[in-house]
């Protein structure tokens, strides 16, 4: 039962959470699939990890939503790539997702901080 | 390297993306699966280890798989590709709308065959509005044409104008650049062989500069052309000018005898030239002006017409303030004459329509109500088979075709059966067209004018475009509103009773409606000529012959043409076949008699505006026993009252009514003429019977008839009462009069004829009118027909269900034309409304019926559930023979 429980609970958590996660990760500078992923992974010591199955999905998604925009580039010797980059709309999202994210986190903190005798 | 676009693919199968679409998603995740594959190796996996964990990298979070659907936005690009898209697409919907046209091509010819009817029959008879109607004059600065005429208090007053009322109204009026009068006469033409009478006009010297017509040949009539003692001139016409002088261009100079006088030809008209009629001699109108004419006479009520052209930038308005006024000032200074004469301005246009425009906005009314039909019968089709594309068009919007895209289609596939409709209605039009010209009499439009032209061509295409539109727009739409899941779980047949049912039972409703408002229209038409034909004219018009005579003054002064009418008429009772002849200055039926005042002498005279007027009649002395007119009392004239001597009258019962109400009129004396009258007293010797004058559904004015002396110029009228047919009398008695004087120009013709001329236009419009209402109601039993055997193919599966539950076929009978009979109903009564309301449009047509005659309403009410009930039951039956298995095992 525990166990039904703590996986639905991280599905959902993962959902929510893994906008604001590919948000935050072409903030900086456009990306394709393969390295988000990875990133995701390597920077979460592997305890976040989103198959293909999922990614693009979402990434999709995003991109419908008009917060990221996908391009396909082309680099000498190399098989074309879909570079995904952030959208002044997704940047204007990614600012309210990650201030609701960051007291989400503070208040669970809270909650969840031992109590001082 | 492992395959992985394969593994992509299936997963992606069951959503059955774009194929665009899915390559793209193909290409970028085969991409991912090749670089983590090459990482998974290169951390040191074997390939059968790499190859499974790059595998589950497909597995799970199945929920997120739908966003895949999501098509990938395209960068728009101003300019070419949208608008290519577009008619890319046309013509995709285009060839798709043929396609599925043809294969359907019962469907197709049925619509094709409903529009065309009621586009052809819009195209007839717009020509025939926009010839009469619509067409400009063919004269510069048409609009400015008017017409003056006098009015007076009572309406019965001629409307020509006295020859010097026409002179002070032309000085002293502002609003007029030009002003011109004319009279119409017949002209015996002698010196051709054989002698004919002409229809002639004398007119001023500028009538026809006013109108702005130039002569073909030689020259029209200057000012000095139109004066008393002036030598005299004419100008011909063309087809006069081809028929007598074989357009021989030295006809200028030569001479031709009218009534005897010597006439030098100056000039020839343009061809088509018309004005009120065709003329083909023009002469000046100041030749009679001698002095002491009696044209020249200020209480002569002649039958002058002004014709006048506004000065530019004058309303009708302002002209009509302008002339009422100076008829103002003449009925002061004239106060004998004039009290009680006024004036009107009236558009020359609408005077040469005036006869027809009703007739003609009553038909442009029924030809409408029948394509409104038409279109809703079509409407009623394309839904039909609308409801049995959902399947199609479902499949089509679930694979992700845009409900424009889908309206698009279907519309373009209404206006190719527009298109089609309208060609062949255009040819339809162009046959009825020629149908129309012989059912129309002449004398009510000018026929020559009517045909198909550019604005009757552009006419029926803008109707095919809006017939289009109209019975495209509603299955469309409903179409594009079909729900694609509930559609194809139910097969395709879920909506087909309740909202494709509701659409097609409110068309039908409409449908039935405008069809009794057109039977109505027909059958207060039907019931009008039957109330024409019942009327008594006054007079046996079976088996009477009419003949004009044009005896010539020069000829004939009064006593030769006495003594021509008795030898005449002596020789004619002569014949074999012939009961009796009599002459008349004019026939019953045709409108032309001297309207005078008069007084009865035993009378206090009432004041000039109330003083009574009759219809005075120059007759011969067999005339009532010749007509078939009844005696009431007293006796008829003698062969030696003839001569006026002594002064006698016989006059109408409806005079004798007024005049002497109670009173026994023989012996009483009238005089025409006002208070101041030097008239002669006439006793009446006699009262008969009333005789219609202007027209069948006029009432018979009051009369009173004069010896033939007192007629003393132009044509006279010879009746003959024949044993037989009296056209087959027509030669004896032409040779008859031809062997006294061989110079006379004669036309003969039937009474009946001229009784079936006053009922010309009822009859056209009963003709038209009829043709259209049965059309409508043929249009609407198939509607009915349809509609109802598609519903009867829709509740296949309900009616077995029933009579596999027990109901009698009886029920279902009555299941099915309640249905049916249902919306019928609603549109009889719908219609009812409407019919009421609208026929007061025909009220001007009408005779002794109501615009809302029951009996009419109910027998139409009563065709209308007929034909339905026909249409209902032949469905009804074929529900009664489904069998409950078939039925039941169908689905």
């Amino acid at each position: 039962m525990t166990h039904i429980v703590s996986r639905v609970f991280d599905r959902e958590l993962k959902k929510g959470s893994a906008e604001l996660l590919i948000l935050s990760l072409v903030e900086a500078r456009p990306r394709h699939g393969y390295e988000i992923s990875k990133l995701i992974e390597t920077r979460s010591n592997g305890a976040l990890k989103f198959n293909v199955a999922s990614l693009y999905p979402l990434l999709y998604r995003l991109e419908q939503r008009g917060w990221i925009q996908g391009r396909w580039v082309e680099k000498a010797g190399q098989r074309r790539r879909r570079y995904y980059r952030l959208t002044s709309e997704g940047k204007r999202t990614l600012a309210s997702q990650r201030s609701a994210w960051e007291s989400f986190v503070a208040a669970i903190n809270h909650i969840t901080e031992p109590e001082q005798a | 390297m492992p395959e992985w676009k394969q593994e992509i693919r299936r997963r992606l199968a069951n959503l059955n993306l774009d194929p665009a679409r899915e390559a793209v998603i193909v290409e970028e995740m085969e991409q991912h699966l090749a670089d983590y594959y090459a990482d998974v190796l290169s951390g040191g996996a074997t390939e059968a280890e790499a190859y499974r964990r790059t595998l589950a990298e497909l597995q799970s979070s199945e929920i997120l798989w739908p966003e895949l659907r999501q098509p990938e936005p395209q960068p728009l690009v101003p300019g070419s590709t949208q608008r290519r898209s577009v008619i890319a697409d046309l013509w995709q919907d285009l060839r798709f709308g043929c396609r599925m046209l043809m294969k359907q091509p019962g469907f197709t010819l049925i619509a094709v065959i409903t529009l065309a009817l009621g586009i052809g029959a819009n195209t007839a008879i717009f020509s025939v509005i926009y010839a009469v109607l619509l067409r400009p004059l063919p004269y510069p600065a048409a609009e400015r044409l008017v017409v003056l005429t006098t009015t007076g208090p009572q309406a019965d007053l001629p409307k020509g104008v006295p020859y010097p009322d026409y002179v002070d109204w032309r000085d002293r009026t502002h609003s007029f650049d030009n002003t011109a009068c004319f009279v119409d006469d017949v002209f015996n033409v002698t010196e051709v062989e054989p002698a004919v009478a002409v229809d002639g006009r004398r007119v001023n010297w500028n009538f026809f500069q006013m109108l702005g017509v130039k002569p073909q040949v030689g020259r029209l009539f200057v000012p000095s052309d139109d004066q008393a003692g002036a030598a005299p001139t004419a100008t011909i016409s063309d087809s006069f000018w081809h028929e007598k002088f074989g357009g021989d261009a030295t006809v200028v100079g030569k001479t031709i005898r009218l009534d005897g006088d010597v006439f030098t030809v100056i000039g020839v008209l343009p061809p088509r030239f018309e004005l009120l009629g065709k003329f083909d001699v023009f002469v000046p109108l100041g030749l009679w002006f001698t002095p002491g004419h009696h044209l020249l006479r200020r209480d002569v009520q002649f039958q002058l017409y002004v014709l006048a052209r506004l000065k530019e930038g004058v309303t009708l308005a302002r002209a009509r303030a302008d002339l009422s006024a100076v008829a103002a000032q003449l009925e002061r200074e004239y106060p004998q004459t004039n009290r009680g004469r006024g004036a009107a301005v009236d558009k020359l246009a609408d005077l040469l329509v005036k006869d027809v425009r009703l007739v003609l906005l009553v038909l442009l009314s029924a030809v409408g109500c029948v394509l409104l039909i038409a279109c809703v019968n079509v409407t009623n089709l394309m839904l039909v088979r609308a409801a049995g594309r959902e399947t199609e068009l479902s499949v089509r919007l679930a694979l992700g075709a845009r409900r424009r895209r889908i309206i698009q289609q279907m519309l373009t596939e209404s206006m190719l059966i527009a298109a089609l409709g309208g060609l062949a209605g255009l040819l339809l039009g162009a046959w009825g067209i020629r149908s129309l010209s012989s059912l129309i009499p002449p004398t009510l439009v000018q026929l020559d004018q009517i045909r198909l032209n550019t604005p009757v061509l552009l006419f029926a295409l803008g109707v095919s475009a809006l017939t289009g539109l109209l019975f495209g727009l509603l299955p469309a739409l409903r179409t594009a509103g079909t729900n694609p899941n509930t559609s194809l779980k139910q097969g395709g047949r879920s909506i087909g009773r309740s909202a494709w049912g509701r659409a097609c039972n409110s068309l039908l409703v409409a449908e039935v409606a405008l069809a009794l408002v057109l039977l109505v229209g027909a059958g207060l038409m039907l019931r009008t000529l039957q109330q024409l034909t019942r009327v008594d004219p006054g007079f046996d018009a079976a088996n009477l012959l009419t003949v004009r005579l044009q005896l010539s003054n020069d000829v004939y002064n009064n006593e030769r043409r006495l003594a021509f009418f008795r030898e005449c008429r002596m020789r004619l009772e002569a014949l074999p076949g012939v009961r009796s002849a009599s002459f008349v200055m004019s026939l019953p039926l045709q409108g032309a008699s001297w309207n005078l005042p008069f007084i009865g002498a035993d009378k206090p005279v009432p004041p000039p505006e109330a003083i009574p007027h009759a219809a005075f009649i120059p007759i011969s002395a067999n005339f009532f026993a010749t007509m078939g007119i009844p005696l009431r009392t007293g006796r008829a004239f003698s062969e030696a009252e003839m001569n006026d001597t002594p002064a006698v009258t016989i006059i109408n019962e409806s005079l004798a009514r007024r005049m002497w109400p109670g009173e026994n009129a023989i012996g009483k004396r009238l005089r025409t003429g006002g208070a101041d009258s030097h008239a002669a007293w006439r006793e009446v010797i006699g009262v008969v019977g009333d005789v219609k004058l202007d027209g069948l559904e006029q009432e018979a004015p009051l009369q009173a008839y004069l010896p033939l002396a007192l007629h003393n110029s132009g044509t006279v009228k010879l009746v003959v009462r024949t044993d037989g047919e009296p056209l087959a009398l027509s030669q004896t008695v032409e040779q008859t009069i031809h062997s006294l004087d061989k110079d006379l120009t004669l036309g003969t013709r039937s009474m009946d004829e001229l009784l079936g001329n006053a009922m010309a236009r009822q009859r056209l419009t009963l003709t038209l009118l009829a043709l259209l209402a049965v059309l409508a109601l043929s249009l609407a039993g198939i509607g009915i027909y349809g509609v109802m055997s598609y519903a009867v193919t829709e509740r296949r599966q309900e009616l077995g269900i029933r009579l596999a539950l027990g109901a009698t076929l009886r029920d279902v009978m009555l299941l099915v034309l309640a249905q049916g009979m249902k919306p019928t109903l609603l549109g009889i009564g719908l219609g009812s409304a409407a019919a009421f309301a609208a026929t007061r449009l025909l009220r001007g047509l009408l005779y002794g019926v109501a615009p809302t005659d029951p009996l009419t309403f109910a027998g139409v009410a009563a065709l209308l559930s007929g034909v339905a009930l026909v249409a209902c039951w032949v469905p009804a039956r074929r529900a009664t023979k489904v069998d409950p298995l078939v039925a039941l095992r169908y689905e």
